[in-house]
């Protein structure tokens, strides 16, 4: 037997059989984290005799089990179609919304002195945390009085308002790390202060833009509470999310329904990830605590 | 070289004037919408939450009324007296509309009853409740016995949650920190994190399923029954155990589905921190002859103490604002043995329509967070500060 490789690296030393134990413990934990997603997504193509007859682990040892029926069901027939657009017309404006206005905010208060810059600065970003359950009473009441109540309008200021602590912060950061003698220099060649915003600070600024900008669509697209609020269950106007918990909670749906429809929700979420994984785990991460 | 704070307070001087107002209209739109979304609404609901409507009744009216009658008539006044029965009645319609503020539209005919008067005296006065402050709505709560169980919910969640979240986030960080496949087994792990609450919540009822052909927990328990049977262990019986429909187990189950969720999200943070670490450190650990184990517990783990606190708090936080998953999967049931504050607030709020009595428990959440609020209010000066 060869004698095992010291590591050059700063690496603990690790026995052969620590190594393999390592490796067995994490199989096993990967296995259990991707096994619920597995079997729902495998449900979700199979027919839905099959589905209560026998377990999903056993659909590649059958014939004659997978369809494509469930998913056209729930587009076409069962509304969630409906619902997939509603969750983008809701989402998309959000966030192009909150980008806009946030980095207008943020950029006097990383590159001028102005009375009143930190204490504006604290204000905007320490409501990060707030939990939204104590603003909705009293925005669905002032959403009624305007005649707003139940429209994308009110869910799109609704959620710019929630994001904007966020993004201002991000915003407010990252423009922080771009040195001021480029926004100097570029004073003096007489542009203007919109000009050093739109042209310099905005284009040197697109990773932050992207990391919130898919922080921001996720939580739009993945939030329950708002949209429950806000666009009070109306069907004609309500996201995937309120949806499916409708169906989920009115047990009309069998588990062929429900996976398809869980699965076509989970579809813009997972492309967003995998293809921008880094920017999500940033915006992610910045985003813990939000509302 | 200037400093960038040099030029700045150069330029500040030499034109110095009201040219700076306008640097708050770039802020005004933002303003605005955290003025009338975020900061308003907050003082509303604290507001509404003292507030306790004095709703009229018909049954108090008609003791009002009765007593009133009593009073003034010098005799036993009960609901169906008739008014003509009662000497000097039309003094005490007089007291009566005294004491409410109003007076009847109708002529009052002294072939009427009591109860009679109590019901249109009650159709002018449904709609004029008048408001008392009071922290009624608090008292209320810790007599409530859906609140009480929601107390202890989110006390139940706080400590498993954030326990399983804290301490799996840290191990797989640590364990995949020379692991060749790490990239793809961290995607895996945080893949959860990009869906919804709603989604997992979907995926979770199905792992829970109680039919042992649907569900994959019943169906994996079934399966260590008949291995057990083979040895003569048990009965190689089993039913399924219905996870989401048992009192005891509910909010477990609930809460194993949001550390699956969570746990990518910690795990992420401390990889970052551990590869943040100095090495030396650890080389010096191992020079010293700790083993792997020791220089995690001893070494890595006390470095790691700033961010295992931002995690924690974190989490903490998650913990109090829980919802969706709850309202998705069991919507607190059964029997409300699963609720949490942020559900009954909603249910309270939405569905029963007592407000001032929600606006109480979201004041609870408020209360919860505000420690933390003004932890980073006072960070961020300090950031602002040091700038």
């Amino acid at each position: 037997m060869k004698e095992t490789r010291i590591p050059l690296t700063n690496k603990p030393y690790h026995k052969p059989s620590e190594i393999f134990l390592i490796n067995a413990i994490l199989v096993v934990f990967v296995v259990i984290w991707i096994l619920p997603t597995i079997g729902l997504l495998i449900t979700s193509f199979r027919k839905p005799e099959a589905i209560v007859s026998s377990g999903w682990w056993m659909a590649f040892s059958r014939v004659n089990e997978f369809t494509l029926e469930n998913y056209r069901a729930v587009l076409l027939q069962g509304g969630v179609g409906r619902a997939f657009v509603n969750s983008l017309l809701i989402s998309i404006p959000s966030t192009i919304l909150v980008i806009i206005i946030a980095a207008l905010a943020a950029f006097p208060l990383a590159f001028f002195k102005f009375p009143g810059r930190t204490f504006l600065f604290v204000l905007f970003v320490s409501l990060q945390v707030i939990p939204l359950q104590i603003t909705l009473i009293p925005v669905m009441k002032m959403m009624s009085a305007l005649g707003i109540s139940g429209t994308f309008p009110a869910i799109w200021m609704a959620h710019t308002a929630y994001g904007l602590p966020l993004a201002i912060y991000i915003f407010r950061n990252f423009f922080a790390g771009i040195p001021y003698a480029i926004i100097e220099s570029a004073e003096v060649d007489g542009a203007t202060k919109f000009q050093i915003f739109s042209r310099l600070v905005i284009p040197m600024s697109m990773p932050a833009v992207a990391s919130l900008g898919i922080f921001q669509f996720m939580w739009v697209w993945n939030d329950l509470l708002v949209a429950l609020v806000f666009l009070g269950g109306t069907p004609e106007v309500a996201p995937l999310t309120v949806k499916i918990a409708s169906m989920k909670g009115s047990l009309e749906s069998g588990w062929h329904l429900m996976s398809a429809a869980a699965f076509v929700s989970m579809v813009i979420p997972l492309i967003l990830f995998l293809s921008f994984q880094k920017y999500f785990v940033e915006g992610l991460t910045a985003g813990a605590v939000k509302g | 070289m200037f400093s960038v704070q040099g030029t700045q307070g150069v330029r500040q001087k030499r034109r110095y004037n009201y040219r700076f107002l306008r640097y708050y209209l770039w802020m005004l739109p933002a303003f605005l919408l955290v003025v009338f979304f975020l900061i308003v609404p907050t003082i509303q609901t604290i507001i509404l939450s003292f507030q306790v409507p004095q709703r009229v009744s018909v049954s108090e009216l008609r003791k009002d009324l009765i007593q009133i009658f009593s009073e003034t008539g010098g005799i036993d006044v009960d609901r169906y007296t008739l008014l003509q029965d009662i000497p000097s009645w039309q003094k005490g319609v007089a007291l009566f509309q005294e004491k409410y503020h109003f007076s009847y539209k109708e002529k009052i005919e002294d072939t009427l009853t009591v109860n009679d008067l109590a019901e249109i005296s009650y159709t002018h006065l449904k709609e004029k409740s008048s408001i008392r402050f009071g922290i009624d709505h608090y008292k209320r709560m810790f007599t409530d016995s859906d609140m009480l169980i929601a107390f202890r919910n989110n006390l139940v969640w706080l400590v498993f949650f954030t326990v399983f979240t804290v301490s799996f986030g840290l191990g797989f960080a640590k364990l995949l920190m020379n692991i060749r496949w790490a990239p793809i087994a961290k995607t895996i792990i945080f893949v959860p994190m990009a869906i919804s609450y709603v989604a997992a919540g979907v995926i979770w009822s199905f792992m829970y399923d109680k039919d042992v052909q649907i569900g994959t927990i019943n169906a994996l328990l079934n399966f260590l029954n008949h291995v057990g049977r083979y040895f003569r262990m048990s009965s190689g019986y089993y039913e399924g155990i219905a996870f989401l429909g048992r009192p005891e187990t509910v909010n477990f189950a609930l809460i194993a589905a949001g550390v699956w969720m969570w746990v990518g999200f910690c795990m992420t943070v401390f990889s970052a921190a551990l590869a943040a670490l100095p090495a030396d450190v650890r080389e010096a650990a191992m020079v010293d002859g700790a083993t792997p184990v020791q220089t995690f517990f001893l070494v890595e783990v006390p470095m790691l103490l700033p961010t295992i606190t931002v995690v924690t708090t974190t989490m903490v936080i998650n913990v109090l604002k829980v919802f969706d998953i709850v309202y998705t999967m069991t919507q607190g049931g059964p029997y409300g043995s699963s609720e949490v504050l942020a559900n009954r607030m909603y249910r309270t709020a939405f569905n029963e329509g007592n407000f001032e009595y929600a606006a109480a428990m979201a004041v609870i959440l408020f209360l919860c967070i505000v420690p933390v609020m003004i932890g980073n209010i006072k960070s961020y000066y300090i950031e602002e500060s040091q700038r």
